[in-house]
């Protein structure tokens, strides 16, 4: 019953961890009253299951949570009758977004600068794809903490992202870029 | 090593999570190939733009929301607390106008651990007495009540469906049980309620189950397969036994 202790020591673990949450959610919703809505549910479901918190990792920990908030936003959205915003999936590899879509043919390099495409295909990305790429690249977690979050095996986690960043690699590129191996 | 098996490992490569051995397979194969060289320094500027992504930090509004959610939680712990040892003392109140035979009769057996007893029958009587309390996952069907703890509890509680012998399944809920996460399970017999605790067992032993009552409540508990049960219920404890029996019973 030592609530204030338990609470600070909640703040110093899992709490340093929300503005990896609140991004996370935005990834994984691309909607941020909804991310603010899911992380909100998250702290708090964090907050009651703290005491019987697993593993080494207090990040993966939460972030699952956390994830699995935004899996929750998602079902209830859709049970709404809410639309699900675009995916790629869904829509078939064909279909062309012109703020992701390459304004320069001759360029095969990426270009870091253009920050707006890039973003833009990291939206049109499938989920699963877009939440192992932002672990990985933003929050820099490792195969194992990323395979703890979004419960896969490592080995999917790793084909994942191979795939993930192939297929960014691929909408990056210029539209009439030789294709590689 | 050839390109097919080399741009399979490229990105564990990238992201070093390869074993020594094959990264360095991997090293040797790109001084050789600039066809997957190329690919690897594609990979590298990737992550370079990735991690130029803005990462928009919480907002305020959110870090506000979140303080004010959780000591509303802290809030409602002490008030749930303190609620339940009002409604302790105005029992011990009413046993005491009784008689104190009375009281002393209700007391069958000793519970082994009074301690959980007590624990077990005021969780128990506060998920009764808020409707919204008593179930978090509705059904009848255990093929949904089972899943829905995946990836809430690091146990699996078996859930049973009794419907043929009398005891319907309502729902499941979490709750806790000394101070440990445990899955609560709500079966009904004849307008009484059931609640089944499943937590971790402190060891793997079996234990036998044990039978108490307290203050007119049924309680039953064993320990099996890693896993510590809890019965409470107002019924008969005949039918608490036969409960038991049946959840402990093979699985068909």
């Amino acid at each position: 019953m030592d609530e204030p202790s338990r609470r600070e020591r909640f703040e110093t673990t899992i709490l340093v961890h929300l503005d990896a949450a609140y991004n996370l959610a935005r990834w994984v919703l691309r909607d941020d009253a909804a991310a603010q809505d899911a992380v909100q549910d998250a702290s708090l479901r964090a907050f009651r299951f703290f005491d019987g918190m697993l593993g080494p990792s207090p990040k993966a920990w939460f972030m699952a949570i956390v994830r699995r908030a935004c899996l929750d936003g998602l079902g209830r959205a859709r049970r709404r009758g809410v639309e699900e915003s675009y995916d790629e999936d869904a829509h078939g590899e064909a279909l062309q977004d012109a703020a992701c879509t390459a304004e320069s043919p001759e360029s095969l390099a990426i270009r870091a600068s253009d920050l707006r495409r890039l973003h833009a295909c990291m939206e049109m990305l499938p989920r699963e794809f877009r939440e192992v790429l932002i672990l990985r690249e933003i929050e820099e977690l490792s195969y194992r903490e990323i395979s703890a979050v979004v419960g896969v095996p490592i080995g999917t986690v790793m084909s994942r992202l191979a795939r993930g960043r192939e297929r960014l690699a691929r909408r990056l590129r210029a539209p009439d870029a030789r294709k590689l191996p | 090593m050839n390109c097919d098996h080399a741009l399979k490992v490229l990105d564990a490569h990238l992201d070093d999570e390869l074993d020594t051995a094959t990264s360095a397979q991997v090293v040797q194969h790109l001084a050789a190939c600039p066809a997957c060289a190329a690919r690897l320094a594609e990979r590298r500027s990737l992550r370079v733009a990735l991690r130029q992504l803005p990462r928009e930090p919480a907002p305020a509004a959110l870090r506000r929301a979140v303080q004010h959610a959780l000591t509303r939680v802290e809030d409602a712990g002490r008030a749930r607390r303190s609620r339940s040892v009002a409604w302790w003392q105005a029992l011990l109140l009413a046993g005491a106008t009784a008689s104190l035979a009375f009281v002393v009769g209700l007391w069958v057996g000793a519970p082994r651990d009074p301690d959980l007893s007590e624990q077990l029958v005021a969780r128990h009587v506060a998920s009764l007495a808020r409707s919204d309390a008593l179930v978090a996952v509705l059904s009848e069907d255990r093929h949904v009540v089972k899943p829905w703890f995946a990836g809430k509890l690091d146990f699996a509680p078996p859930v049973r469906d009794l419907g043929s012998q009398g005891f319907t399944l309502i729902g499941g809920r979490l709750d806790h049980l000394g101070g440990q996460p445990a899955a609560a399970l709500v079966y009904r017999i004849r307008r009484h309620e059931i609640t089944l605790f499943v937590t971790r067992a402190a060891s793997a032993a079996q234990e036998a189950p044990v039978e108490s009552t307290l203050r007119g409540f049924s309680l039953l508990t064993w320990s099996a397969g890693g896993l510590r049960f809890a019965a409470v219920s107002d019924v008969e404890p005949r039918d608490l036994r036969r409960f038991g029996e049946l959840v402990r019973a093979p699985a068909d």
